[in-house]
């Protein structure tokens, strides 16, 4: 009885330990906003910069800065990030790699990535997961018939082979308004490559509100 | 009888009154925010845009 009594607490414990998670905490570094009033997102202006951004956490709802531009209606959002992101398991999971509490780095861009600044420089992706080489790529949000959130990666104003913009509902900005870039983090933490990383076949899934 | 200077002190006061005027109206056109910075030319009133994170 003690045996089978044993097995079920152990059989509970093996179904209760997952192999998806979600993190408590996301960090980035964000040097740049700009918005554009055209779908293919050229003629941006800028809404904030700075050379030494210091990481901000998406789960305790930071402000990264403000700016003031015309009145409006904006069909493009694009952010200049560092592609190394931290970020801290909610939870332990069965191996276990994502340990609760402890954070991890993650490079989104790496090599054979690529990008362009909406001044039109190409940017390329370098290191992988396990072995994280910063750059700093442009992401892009449109409301372009091609924008898709899901497969774009979001590194592309306009579609191209490798990529494209990712989605978003256009901005209409008559008054000072406030607005929220979102990451959907919720169970993207899992084993890979030998440490916990962020779900690389599903990614965040960013979105404007 | 009018003093023979009194003609061109009318128009040095009309001078005087139009340059007011015309500063008055600059002046006015600079605190009104539907129109330009600096040149007077007419442009888009603006407004701040708030940039915050989110995460669920």
């Amino acid at each position: 009885v003690k045996i089978a009594a044993f097995l079920m607490v152990l059989f509970g414990l093996a179904m209760n330990a997952q192999a998806v998670i979600s993190p408590t905490s996301l960090k980035v570094k964000i040097f740049e906003m700009r918005v554009s009033k055209n779908t293919d997102c050229s003629g941006a202006v800028r809404v904030f910069s700075t050379s030494s951004p210091t990481p901000v956490d998406f789960f305790s709802n930071p402000d990264f800065g403000s700016g003031v531009i015309s009145t409006g209606t904006y069909h493009c959002v694009m952010f200049h990030i560092s592609d190394i992101v931290s970020f801290i398991p909610e939870v332990s999971n069965y191996e276990p790699l994502c340990v609760a509490g402890t954070s991890f780095s993650y490079d989104i861009f790496e090599s054979g990535a690529t990008s362009v600044s909406p001044d039109g420089v190409a940017i390329n992706g370098t290191g992988t997961s396990t072995i994280p080489s910063e750059d700093d790529p442009w992401i892009y949000l449109s409301d372009s018939p091609t924008a898709i959130t899901t497969n774009n990666g979001c590194f592309q104003p306009t579609k191209t082979g490798t990529g494209g913009p990712c989605v978003m509902t256009p901005l209409t900005l008559l008054s000072d308004q406030a607005h929220s870039l979102v990451m959907d983090a919720d169970l993207q933490v899992e084993d890979g490559g030998g440490t916990c990383i962020l779900n690389p076949t599903s990614p965040l899934v960013i979105s404007i509100r | 009888m009018k003093k023979p200077h009194t003609r061109g002190r009318q128009l040095w006061l009309g001078a005087i009154g139009w340059v007011l005027w015309a500063g008055l109206m600059a002046c006015a056109r600079k605190t009104d925010p539907s129109v330009a910075n600096a040149g007077g030319g007419a442009t888009n009133p603006r407004v701040v845009l708030t940039m915050k994170g989110a995460a669920r």
